[in-house]
C-alpha cells in the first residue's frame, strides 16, 4: 500500500458528514414547520370552537 | 424519501463503493486518487447551485416570482458546504500529490472566492429583515457573483496552474479508462440527485413558512392529519 490511505478515508467521511448534514438539518427543517402549523392550525380550531356559543 | 432521494441514496452508495473499493489506484497518484470521487462531484455541484442561484437572481428582478427568492434560500446551505467539501478535499488530495495543503492556483483561489460569495449572501439574508429587500438584495449578489463560475472553469487554460485540464468535456473522449470514469460518473449524478432532494425538502418547508397563514395550506393540513 501506498500511505494514502488516511487521506481518502478522511475526504470521503468528511464528504459523507456533510451529506448528512444536509439531508437531516433539510428534513428537520421541513419537519419542525409541518409541526408550527399543525400547532397553529390546532390553535386556531380551539379559539373558533370556544368563541362559539 | 421521494424519486430523488432514492435515486441520490442508491447512487451514492454505488459511487462511495466503487471509488473507495474497486476502482484501480492511479499509476502515478496511486490510491489518493480516489479523492477525485467526492472532490469533483462536491466542485461541479457547488458551481451549478451558484448559477441557480444566479438564474433566481435574475428571475426575480426580471418577472418578481418570490418562488426565485425561494430557490436561492434552498440552495444556500448545501452550495456552501459543498464548496467547504471541495477546498477541503482538494487540500488533502494536493498534500501527498503536490506535497502542500495550499497553493496560490487560479482554480483554488476563485473557489474560495466562491466560497466568499456564499458565505456574503448568507450573511446579507440574515442581516435583512424586509423579505422583498432581503430577496433583492441576495438576488443581486448571486447575480453579479456568477462572473466567477467561467473564471473558476478556465482558470486551468487561462494561467499556469497545478490543476489537471478537465476530466469529461463535451467534445472530447475522457482522459481516463473506462474503470475510472464511470463510478465518477455515478458520484457526480448522485450528488445532482442529492441536491434535487435537498433543496425540494427546503424550498417545501419554506413555502409553508412563507405560506402559513393562507387558506391552501390550512387545507393541507387538514387533508393530511
Amino acid at each position: 500500500m501506498d500511505g494514502h490511505g488516511v487521506y481518502v478515508w478522511v475526504s470521503y467521511l468528511f464528504a459523507l458528514g456533510v451529506l448528512l448534514a444536509n439531508h437531516f438539518s433539510g428534513r428537520a427543517f421541513l419537519k419542525e414547520e409541518l409541526k408550527l402549523l399543525a400547532w397553529s392550525n390546532q390553535k386556531s380550531k380551539e379559539e373558533s370552537e370556544s368563541r362559539e356559543p | 424519501m421521494g424519486f430523488f432521494g432514492v435515486g441520490a441514496f442508491i447512487l451514492l452508495v454505488v459511487g462511495f463503493i466503487w471509488g473507495l473499493l474497486i476502482a484501480p489506484p492511479d499509476y502515478q497518484q496511486g490510491n489518493s486518487f480516489r479523492i477525485i470521487y467526492v472532490h469533483v462531484p462536491a466542485a461541479i455541484l457547488s458551481q451549478s447551485l451558484y448559477l441557480a442561484m444566479g438564474v433566481g437572481g435574475f428571475v426575480l428582478y426580471v418577472w418578481r416570482m418570490k418562488l426565485a427568492d425561494v430557490l436561492i434560500s434552498a440552495c444556500l446551505p448545501l452550495g456552501m458546504s459543498l464548496t467547504v467539501l471541495a477546498l477541503f478535499s482538494g487540500a488533502v488530495w494536493g498534500k501527498p500529490t503536490w506535497g502542500t495543503w495550499w497553493e496560490w492556483d487560479g482554480r483554488i483561489v476563485s473557489t474560495t472566492v466562491l466560497l466568499f460569495l456564499y458565505i456574503g449572501i448568507y450573511a446579507l439574508r440574515e442581516a435583512i429583515s424586509d423579505s422583498e429587500l432581503r430577496g433583492k438584495a441576495s438576488g443581486l449578489v448571486a447575480m453579479v457573483g456568477t462572473i466567477n463560475i467561467p473564471i473558476i472553469k478556465y482558470s486551468v487554460d487561462w494561467w499556469t496552474t497545478l490543476h489537471q485540464p478537465a476530466t469529461f468535456t463535451l467534445t472530447e473522449k475522457p482522459s481516463m479508462p473506462p474503470e475510472m470514469w464511470v463510478p465518477l460518473l455515478i458520484m457526480v449524478v448522485g450528488f445532482y440527485f442529492f441536491a434535487g432532494h435537498n433543496i425540494l425538502n427546503r424550498m417545501r418547508a419554506e413555502i409553508l413558512q412563507r405560506e402559513a397563514k393562507t387558506a391552501w395550506v390550512k387545507n393541507l393540513l387538514v387533508k393530511t392529519s
